[in-house]
């Protein structure tokens, strides 16, 4: 087959020919061609439409667009031009958008992460501080008067709850959870090795759940048999 | 490089600043696209600004053209929906001139010649537009039997080359040839008429 050739003016329009029946294949030179001759495209396709219009029984449509489309492109402004930098962003672009301020934010939790690890690793007060891993809770005002007892503390003349809970500070609800010295005074007897020291909060807490049926009635007898003697 | 691949190279051309790239997509599509708007609107003129719109918007959006689709189903689309915008915006009540306003809205008449429209409908215009319409008449009937079948196959029937090729049993480059052929000819007995 016959390659076109640009310089060819016959080759020329039957390449605008086949062009404009969408039929054109492999035609690059032909392209440039036209692409260099517009005017003489926009004339010879002008015929055409006139032709195809007739054989099909259609109105004339003569008027020149492609004039009245560049009068108005010419009026647009710069912005309003197409160019590759005018591109939308592709999907793929957006994507990348939305990794970047994905990465930003799990960085700024790494850090916040970090940053409240590190102060809780380097802070001179002992773990557990202020911490009351354990809290007594819902004792009864018998208990109250079994912890009193046993804490050799004073007995309130009415072992209310309210009298209690007056008589405690609130860490005293906490069972300890350190071992070092600074809390090594806070540490039941027992566990220090003090004769003298009250009942463990854990077992007075914990009493009716380790042995039901002592009910409340024998706290002493369970703290007396939990071996610390 | 196919049809679609060449409107896309064309395509992106333009998007590079290419105005004549853009041109030659209008060339190329205007006349359907006009013929596309035409079954929403029946008035000429509405058509041919609805046809500028159309284009000007594809320009403009180009940008956005990711090559998805072919260059052509893109224009259509943005032309289709031209056209129902102005037919919502007329059925809101917005003011639009129709030329064809006179007959039915329902009739298959073809539309109103728009040469003879801008001229006032004078008699000489319609007279030219005439002899023009006779004259191409008469040459495509002066037009070597091949000549006619192949070009009146690919315009009346909307055949592709392929298609008549198989029907008139010739290479594809021959269909090629005959078109192209019959085109020339009928320009060189019609180009008087237009005063070219």
């Amino acid at each position: 087959m016959r390659q076109p050739q640009a310089n060819d003016p016959d080759t020329l329009r039957e390449a605008v020919s086949a062009w404009w029946d969408d039929e054109s294949h492999g035609e690059r030179n032909a392209i440039e061609s036209m692409l260099d001759d517009v005017d003489g495209v926009d004339a010879r396709t002008r015929h055409y439409d006139l032709i195809a219009s007739r054989i099909r029984g259609e109105s004339f449509q003569t008027r020149d667009l492609l004039g009245a489309i560049n009068a108005r492109l010419d009026d647009l402004p710069g912005d309003e031009q197409p160019s590759a930098d005018n591109v939308v962003a592709l999907p793929v672009r957006r994507w990348r958008r939305g990794r970047v301020w994905q990465g930003a934010v799990a960085a700024s939790l790494f850090a916040a992460v970090t940053a409240v690890g590190l102060t809780l690793s380097t802070s001179d007060e002992p773990a557990g501080t202020g911490i009351a891993p354990m809290q007594v809770q819902g004792l009864t005002a018998n208990d109250r008067a079994v912890m009193a007892s046993l804490n050799d503390e004073a007995m309130p003349e009415e072992a209310s709850p309210a009298a209690v809970l007056a008589a405690q500070s609130p860490l005293s609800h906490a069972v300890p959870a350190s071992s070092s010295a600074a809390h090594a005074q806070q540490l039941p007897d027992w566990a220090t090795g003090r004769r003298s020291g009250g009942a463990d909060p854990y077992v007075v807490t914990h009493y009716r759940t380790a042995a039901p049926e002592f009910g409340t009635t024998g706290p002493e007898a369970r703290a007396a048999t939990f071996g610390r003697d | 490089m196919s049809a679609e691949e060449t409107d896309k190279a064309l395509v992106a051309r333009a998007r590079k600043g290419d105005r004549r790239a853009f041109d030659l997509l209008v060339l190329k599509y205007q006349h359907r696209v006009q013929r596309l708007i035409a079954r929403y609107i029946r008035d000429p003129e509405q058509v041919f600004d609805l046809a500028q719109e159309t284009f000007i918007k594809a320009y403009r959006a180009l940008g956005r053209f990711r090559g998805d689709s072919a260059f052509y189903t893109w224009i259509y689309r943005i032309a289709v929906n031209t056209a129902k915008n102005q037919l919502a915006f007329d059925a809101r009540g917005g003011y639009t001139v129709s030329l064809n306003s006179g007959g039915s809205d329902e009739s298959d008449e073809p539309m109103i010649e728009p040469e003879a429209l801008r001229d006032g409908g004078t008699p000489d215009a319609l007279a030219a537009t005439d002899e023009l319409r006779k004259g191409i008449d008469q040459a495509i009937s002066a037009l070597p039997e091949d000549l006619r079948t192949a070009l009146t196959l690919r315009e009346m029937e909307g055949l592709s080359y392929e298609e008549i090729a198989t029907v008139m049993d010739c290479p594809i480059g021959t269909v090629r040839s005959r078109i192209f052929r019959a085109r020339e000819a009928i320009e060189q007995s019609i180009g008087p008429l237009k005063g070219d």
